[in-house]
């Protein structure tokens, strides 16, 4: 009966209950959206960090992650065969990591060299996709000291595509050796720090130049499946036996502290905006629950006159406020989630409006994503919203 | 015990109703004493502010009186509490007011459902006795209608109905003719009466109408709070 009567009292004044309903679907469609929005960042800097910059996991020495010195090195040859024998694991990549001096004819600075075999390379890190056709490949070509690097540094560098770099390091030996590289590729990312600071050569060039031997590395970059944190400590907690002592085995998240605060921060910022803006539809359904409850006063007294209690009263009137809201909160999620669904496909350019988050390494074209977690919490607190903002003006109704 | 006080259904005592507006003292209700027999047609009638609607309000458990007793049935309903006063007028009370206070979002026969639902009867069962109550009070063909597309006497006779549908012990009328044109009221009337003879339900009005005085059986007349006669 409650029900039934509530219905038709939703459709007394029926431009009252449009105006809520068009309210509530507003800042329901704005909430999934707003979601669907930062998550899309959010999951585009972990994407981009983990498949470009990072891979999931990392292996080195626990004395070359303290100290960056170039003999702190580890024996890669059953490892990989045995980390590649993993189902979770697509790839396995050994770098040598050197740090140089990188000088051009208009500046000299400090820089970070990874020297890999290109092929397997390419199955932890998407960077080979970054380098647009014009400015050149990933060490397509068989070319000695050839060496890739960021658009950030061509810039700063004032390089180009088939400029000379000279790196200077320290080798095994400790003495200083300088060597001529030539600009092959220049990749693209969505982290300017990331273009400046990374610079990539064939792992060859690097043991020739190094004395490293053929069989050691400084790293082991492992790629997975998927970036959920399950497999990530599943993959770990299993290749951990596998090290020797003194090898340390690191996810993404250990590796980049900050990424990791920095990705709880904008879940919390998400869930803050959303907070804010089912927040403020909760006042809008008070006052629209208030004056609907006011203006049947008088009718509400009367109920109460021929025997509904108050607890019915309060009843009948959260029964009308839900009956709203979830039907609000159905539409607006719906055309919310229609939406991130549409532009999670082709992505929103912000470039002209965020184009400054770049600097932090957020891509400016964003593609909208929403779980089917956030979704349920979205649906969840919509309904919650419903009752409590009911809760006050049914207590108005049946004061005596 | 008399045969009076064996079918007095209410029992009124020394009630007094004081209402204070800043310094003034208002006696709406001065010292009442009254019984209601069952099956009595009674009006009670008084130039206005003479406190007729607050009687029908403490007998109908709508208001508390400052001091005194309301017994129906020998219950005192002045000592119930606000839930207990609902529980108490849903069962035991049919009310008919001035302006018909129907629910205007209800048909004719939801109407007189809800009382029924409320007091818990499946819902096939109300539906058959609201169906029974409207052709009674001569509403049958109109059981689908919604209040503003009846007149204002058949929206009376549908708060009949209604006030019945609970089986109440009594009917409290505030004006119920108030708002009526000549022929209407008569018809109410008449339906009222012929309720009252056939079923024995008790009816109290409160009423300026001269057709209402004219069919009750017992008038009781109040005076600045006071029954005078």
């Amino acid at each position: 009966m409650i029900l039934q009567f509530a219905w038709k009292n939703i459709g007394r004044n029926k431009v009252r209950s449009a105006v809520i309903l068009l309210a509530i679907t507003l800042g329901l469609t704005a909430s999934v959206f707003a979601v669907a929005f930062m998550n899309g960042m959010i999951n585009q800097k972990v994407e981009d960090t983990i498949r470009i910059e990072m891979t999931h996991l990392q292996i080195n020495t626990q004395k070359f992650i303290d100290e960056n010195e170039i003999e702190d090195v580890l024996a890669d040859s059953i490892l990989e065969s045995r980390i590649r024998s993993i189902p979770e694991v697509i790839g396995v990549s050994p770098r040598i990591l050197l740090t140089v001096m990188a000088a051009t004819s208009h500046k000299t600075g400090g820089a970070q060299v990874v020297a890999i075999d290109p092929e397997k390379e390419k199955q932890v890190s998407r960077l080979y996709t970054c380098i647009p056709d014009s400015l050149g490949n990933f060490f397509s070509e068989n070319i000695p000291n050839s060496i890739v690097v960021g658009r950030k540094f061509a810039e700063k560098y004032q390089v180009q595509l088939h400029s000379k770099i000279i790196l200077s390091f320290v080798n095994l030996e400790e003495e200083q050796v300088s060597a001529a590289f030539r600009i092959c590729g220049i990749f693209h990312t969505n982290n300017p720090a990331y273009e400046e600071a990374k610079m990539f050569i064939r792992a060859n060039d690097a043991r020739a130049l190094t004395g490293i031997k053929a069989d050691s590395i400084h790293e082991m970059a492992i790629q997975l499946t998927n970036n959920k944190d399950k497999t990530v400590a599943k993959v770990q907690t299993q290749i951990t036996p596998m090290l020797p002592n003194g090898v340390e085995i690191r996810n993404w998240k250990e590796i980049s502290p900050i990424m990791g605060v920095y990705t709880g921060f904008m879940q919390i910022e998400l869930m803050i905006i959303v907070a804010i803006i089912l927040f403020a539809l909760g006042f809008g359904i008070v006052n629209a629950n208030l004056m609907s409850v006011l203006e049947r006063k008088q009718e509400l007294n009367m109920l109460m006159a021929i025997g509904m209690n108050r607890k019915k009263v309060m009843q009948l009137i959260v029964t009308e406020s839900t009956i709203l809201t979830l039907l609000g909160g159905f539409w607006g999620m719906l055309i919310g989630l229609a939406i991130a669904l549409a532009t999670g496909k082709t992505g929103i350019d912000v470039s002209a409006s965020l184009g400054s988050y770049q600097q932090l390494g957020i891509a400016t074209i964003i593609h909208p994503l929403i779980t089917f977690n956030q979704f349920v919490i979205i649906a969840v607190m919509v309904v919650i919203i419903g009752i409590l903002s009911a809760i006050f003006p049914a207590r108005m109704a049946t004061k005596p | 015990m008399t045969k009076e006080e064996q079918d007095s259904i209410i029992e009124i005592n020394n009630l007094s109703k004081i209402y204070q507006e800043d310094a003034e003292v208002v006696k709406a209700l001065d010292n009442i004493n009254l019984n209601i027999n069952k099956g009595e047609f009674t009006a009670v009638v008084g130039p206005s502010g003479s406190g007729k609607t607050t009687l029908l309000n403490m007998i109908g458990g709508l208001d508390k009186p400052t001091s005194g007793t309301v017994a129906v049935d020998g219950m005192d309903v002045t000592k119930l509490s606000i839930d207990d006063l609902i529980n108490f007028r849903r069962d035991h009370v049919g009310f008919v007011f001035q302006a018909y206070n129907l629910i205007p979002v209800l048909t004719a026969k939801e109407n007189v459902m809800f009382v029924m639902d409320l007091q818990g009867i499946p819902t096939q069962q109300s539906s058959v006795r609201a169906i029974k109550l409207l052709k009674n009070v001569g509403l049958g063909d109109r059981i689908n209608a919604r209040p503003n597309k009846l007149s204002g006497g058949q929206q009376q006779r549908v708060a009949v109905a209604r006030a019945l549908a609970s089986k109440p012990k009594f009917i409290l009328a505030d004006e119920p003719t108030a708002n009526l044109d000549g022929k209407s009221a008569e018809t109410l009337l008449d339906i009222m009466e012929k309720m009252n003879e056939e079923e024995n339900m008790t009816f109290i009005f409160s009423t300026h109408d001269p057709r209402v005085m004219q069919k009750a059986r017992r008038i009781i007349t109040l005076e600045d709070g006071k029954i005078v006669r």
